[in-house]
């Protein structure tokens, strides 16, 4: 493993956004229970994980992550910061008490996000899509991992007897 | 066939865990699970990726084995053996016959996914995989007793 191969706008824009999106969790009122909190950290980086080392590599290799195919601390990185993510999620679906109506709409806006997000990611050389591989797949991978993070968020208040 | 007896011995796995009896929370079962995810995603990327100690298929409906095996039946695995550790009332000698028959069950699946050509050791050995078994083992021992500590301090009302 190498820190990186070259330190340039990738990597700084990978520190940037980690320095805002962990100061956005430390500052953000808590709203979860710490276990929860941790779970749902834990789970970002699980998504970002699988998903980078399924299809972003392998047999697939549908996308190289930052500068190489070969494993960078700047790719440790990027899944840290993926945990937030996870966590912000289920945050903002308990402070905007999400429900069956407000589900499809919260999921589709997350999805959008996402494809800003890894618009900016491209622009600032994190993702390079390889194989065939475009943007638009994407939408499949953000509803897939958004759709089961809510499910099971909701299973995890069912069993928990966490508010509404 | 590889795919097929991989994918039936997933199938098998979750369903057992599915029945059986869990001492432990969802939130415990899920952190374990995910912990043992990332860590065996992580070390089978730099055994078999950066360090080639390992060759893995670069035949699709064989690679489908190797990510079944990694993403679902290794973690289901410990789950299943850290569900039946916590049944037993104090540790004794099921405790140490329980470890090694979960350890044995990975290298079972080790040597599954060589015999299919899923993958090739190269300058790998089932005796480092034996080591790495173990200390997931003891990771997902101590992820668990991690995660028991922090939710007793949790009152889950918001």
């Amino acid at each position: 493993m190498m820190l990186w191969e070259q330190f340039d706008k990738n990597e700084i824009y990978i520190l940037v956004m980690l320095v805002v999106a962990y100061a956005t969790f430390f500052i953000l009122p808590k709203k979860l229970p710490r276990d929860i909190t941790l779970l749902f950290l834990i789970w970002g980086f699980s998504s970002s994980t699988l998903f980078d080392f399924t299809i972003g590599g392998g047999l697939m290799d549908f996308y190289k992550v930052n500068d190489s195919n070969k494993y960078e601390v700047t790719d440790l990185l990027t899944y840290i910061l993926f945990a937030t993510f996870g966590y912000f999620f289920v945050y903002f679906y308990q402070v905007l008490r999400i429900n069956k109506k407000r589900f499809i709409p919260y999921v589709l806006g997350w999805t959008a996000i996402g494809l800003v997000m890894e618009t900016v990611s491209k622009w600032m050389g994190v993702t390079h899509y390889q194989h065939g591989y475009i943007l638009p797949y994407s939408i499949a991978v953000f509803l897939v991992v958004q759709t089961t993070t809510g499910l099971y968020f909701e299973l995890i208040k069912r069993r928990m007897n966490l508010g509404k | 066939m590889g795919f097929s007896i991989f994918f039936l011995l997933t199938w098998l796995f979750c369903a057992v865990f599915t029945v059986i009896k869990k001492p432990l929370s969802i939130i415990e079962n899920t952190a374990v699970y995910l912990i043992i995810l990332i860590l065996n995603i992580n070390f089978a990327w730099i055994v078999n990726e950066e360090l080639k100690f390992v060759t893995v298929t670069k035949v699709g409906i064989d690679y489908v084995p190797f990510l079944m095996n990694r993403s679902i039946l290794m973690p289901l695995i410990l789950l299943i053996y850290l569900n039946f550790l916590l049944r037993l009332d104090k540790t004794s000698y099921k405790a140490v016959v329980l470890t090694v028959a979960s350890v044995s069950i990975m290298l079972g699946l080790s040597f599954l996914a060589t015999f299919f050509k899923v993958t090739e050791y190269t300058k790998w050995t089932h005796g480092y995989d034996l080591i790495f078994f173990l200390v997931l083992h003891l990771i997902a021992f101590y992820t668990y007793k991690w995660f028991r500590q922090i939710s007793n301090k949790v009152v889950h009302d918001l």
